[in-house]
């Protein structure tokens, strides 16, 4: 049976319907068969019955490659026998998430050239279309890009995986979103109470009917990913990234370096703080004890401090915790503006994307409230502690000599401010928005750094700067795009050149007063460059120019140069793009000005 | 115990940890990796007797140019069910300061955690402990741990 399911559900994904998935994956994990059609059933388990057993097909996966001799998916050899499920295994089971389990990938940039290797074949072999290359190829650059931005640039920790959120959850919204095209709106005046409804006197409630029951359960559906998902989720993150050690990791540090604070035992008793007794022992047993009694004092306090703020940084979608910052509920005049989008949009993937900005401008909001409580509250509560220990101490201090410990303190509380702007700092957005302003030189080696790191090096972009003092700045928003538009360039020249990742690229800068250019050309063999003079070149730059980019993204994908001119002229009003074929080189000319 | 590897993401609780485990077994080889790849890595090469890990780290080391990829939030148990898988003789110690998600039903708490990981790894589970770096406990659990044949 294992087979015929394998079998149906690589021809079919909706036929696992069909099969006892949960006692084929339980035999499969208990036989320890590792084969395709094991991979294919265990594939469908996760996706569509449960994906808390992802470890057991990350496992299954490893064993696969080890079995059939490969290291990497890519080396795989695609055989007509069990060729559909082949192609599955490729497309949709060897995805970043999946392909980061393996321990020969050493790094991000690694994972994301594994995947681009994997596109290419899957194109070739005709198992996705060429808008679904172009789609995944740009989103993998652009994931290089922000990678980039987060290791270089910033400290930034909120990160919620939408894309992977919306992989996940895609087909469950697109059956809803069918029946919520398909219904009509009950005219009866029942209701019914969407969570959380902020004045009790006024249920956030709507009608109840097919529409909007229908809508409701999509709001949660998408809610519940992007809070909750377990490896994606916006609570993961707060959890795993800043809550769990990390916070009171770093507002205690200095306190430790400085011997300021003891640790408690289990009984919860604080220690004596030997370090400070030492220093003082030639003062009376008296006035030891009192500072002591004062440190303990301010250990206490201090971690009920940090207990405190912990608790702000949890999520809640209900009334039930009101020290939680990053709330939740759903109000009624939240749910009409998606009620109106649903009723325009097209697709179920509009819908998807108008809630999924809606719950990030919601972050956004409680990011905001998040860095002004650690900023003033946490600031303020830890900044007064300190003068009540300094006032407490004071009192000592007026019978013995203790300046070494007063100084460490007033160092400490200096120190400390600076510890608890950087924990502020930490609740923004991690990748997109927070890549900083760059100038064109620094975008041109961003982008070089990114790509090489893609292609493993193979392909090395050389730059020249025809003038050193090009000072064009570029705001973050736009950098995002010029980047992921250079690097397609080059993906370009690769792809087309008829040299493969032999090409050898060359880009040039330069720039005046008046404006700025960046040429980017690679050689192309004979046979290319013959299509591109016969004709190619005229058809290219026809489509480039075309009218309605945008709409022609959305809905047809867009392909090649055209998508990079629109990537470049929309991340910079009046940039141009150009191509041309300039003796044997294939020449692309960004300019300003 | 002569060979130890500490996995562990967090500078500030490696270097306790590390200096704690130097206290209690001084001529110890203490290897550290700071992310699931690393330790993987380290995993295929030495024989640890003894794992001490956190649950979760990131996908990589993270370096000026690598942010450390995907935030594995149960890493450690991904790392120890590799452990048994290779059939490596290694006892492993979770030193975690994960209490958990927002939302109890949305996730394991410590216990459930301790439950799940004792059934992932068998005899080879050796202790959960609580990483709190204001008490003390978690230095004693370590220190019979440690010092345990």
């Amino acid at each position: 049976m294992l087979a015929v399911c394998a079998e149906s559900i690589a021809a079919n994904e909706d036929a696992y319907g069909a099969f006892p998935l949960s006692a084929l994956a339980d035999y499969v994990e208990s036989s320890s068969s590792c084969d395709i059609d094991a991979l294919v059933v265990l594939y469908s388990y996760v996706r569509n019955v449960d994906s808390t057993r992802d470890y057991v097909l990350n496992e299954f996966y490893e064993e696969y490659l080890r079995v059939n001799g490969v290291s990497r998916p890519s080396e795989l050899r695609l055989e007509e026998r069990g060729r559909e499920k082949l192609l599955l295994l490729l497309r949709d089971v060897s995805v970043p998430e999946m392909l980061d389990f393996l321990s020969v990938f050493k790094s991000s940039s690694e994972v994301r050239a594994e995947r681009l290797k994997i596109l290419d074949i899957l194109l070739k072999e005709r198992a996705i279309d060429a808008d679904r290359h172009r789609a995944e190829v740009d989103e993998t650059l652009l994931q290089a890009v922000i990678d980039n931005g987060a290791a270089q640039f910033n400290a930034h920790k909120i990160f919620v995986n939408d894309v992977a959120i919306r992989r996940k959850i895609s087909d469950e919204i697109a059956s809803l979103f069918t029946v919520y095209k398909s219904s009509s709106q009950a005219i009866e005046e029942k209701f019914i109470t969407i969570d959380g409804a902020g004045d009790q006197d006024q249920a956030a409630a709507v009608v109840t009917g097919d529409k909007n029951t229908t809508l409701v359960k999509i709001l949660s559906v998408v809610l519940e990913a992007f809070l909750y998902d377990d490896k994606h989720g916006l609570d993961k993150n707060l959890s795993v990234e800043i809550r769990h050690g990390f916070f009171a990791n770093k507002i205690r540090s200095k306190l430790e370096e400085r011997h300021l604070i003891t640790e408690k035992d289990e009984a919860g008793n604080y220690a004596l703080n030997e370090y400070w007794a030492g220093i003082n022992a030639l003062l009376t047993d008296e006035a030891l004890e009192e500072i002591d009694a004062c440190l303990r004092w301010f250990s206490h306090e201090f971690n009920s401090i940090i207990s405190l703020a912990e608790s702000w940084m949890k999520i809640s979608n209900d009334h039930s915790d009101t020290t939680r910052v990053f709330k939740y509920e759903i109000y009624l005049d939240q749910f009409e503006p998606v009620r109106d989008h649903a009723e325009r949009s097209v697709n179920h993937e509009e819908l998807l994307d108008k809630v999924i900005e809606l719950l990030w401008e919601r972050t956004e909001t409680h990011l905001e409230a998040m860095r002004s409580r650690i900023d003033t509250d946490l600031r303020h509560q830890v900044d007064s502690l300190f003068l009540q220990l300094i006032a407490k101490l004071d009192d000592v201090r007026g019978q013995a000599p203790i300046a070494e410990l007063m100084g460490s303190i007033n160092r400490t509380r200096n120190d400390i401010r600076e510890d608890i702007s950087a924990v502020a700092d930490w609740f923004r957005r991690d990748g997109v928005t927070s890549i900083s302003s760059r100038t064109l030189q620094e975008i041109v080696a961003i982008s070089i750094e990114c790509y090489n790191r893609l292609r493993g090096n193979q392909v090395r972009p050389s730059v020249e700067t025809e003038q050193d003092d090009i000072e064009i700045m570029l705001d973050g928003r736009q950098v995002r795009s010029f980047l992921v538009g250079l690097m397609n360039i080059y993906e370009n020249c690769t792809r087309h050149s008829g040299f493969g990742t032999d090409t050898p690229i060359s880009v040039t800068l330069s720039g005046s007063s008046r404006g700025w250019s960046i040429r980017v050309s690679n050689p192309v063999t004979d046979e290319v460059l013959s299509r591109l003079e016969e004709g190619g070149l005229l058809g290219a730059r026809e489509r480039m120019s075309g009218p309605a980019y945008s709409q022609l993204m959305r809905t047809e994908g867009g392909s090649g140069l055209r998508k990079v001119s629109t990537q470049l002229s929309e991340s910079i009003e009046g940039a141009k793009v150009g191509i041309d074929t300039v003796l044997g080189d294939f020449v692309v000319v960004i300019s300003h000005g | 115990m002569d060979r130890v590897l500490l996995v562990e993401d967090s500078d500030y609780k490696r270097s306790r940890v590390q200096e704690f485990v130097v206290s209690i077994l001084p001529g110890v080889h203490l290897d550290v990796a700071a992310s699931f790849n690393s330790a993987a890595q380290a995993l295929d090469t030495g024989r640890y007797e003894l794992v001490v890990m956190d649950i979760s780290l990131p996908t990589y080391d993270r370096s000026p140019v690598e942010s450390g990829g995907r935030f594995r939030a149960l890493g450690g148990r991904e790392l120890a069910r590799k452990i048994v898988r290779r059939r490596l003789q290694s006892r492993i110690v979770f030193l975690t300061q994960f209490d958990s998600f927002s939302d109890d039903v949305h996730s394991h708490n410590l216990k459930s955690l301790a439950d799940t990981l004792r059934a992932d790894c068998g005899a080879q589970f050796a202790a959960l402990i609580y990483f709190d770096s204001s008490t003390s406990s978690w230095k004693e659990q370590l220190e019979r741990v440690l010092l345990s044949k």
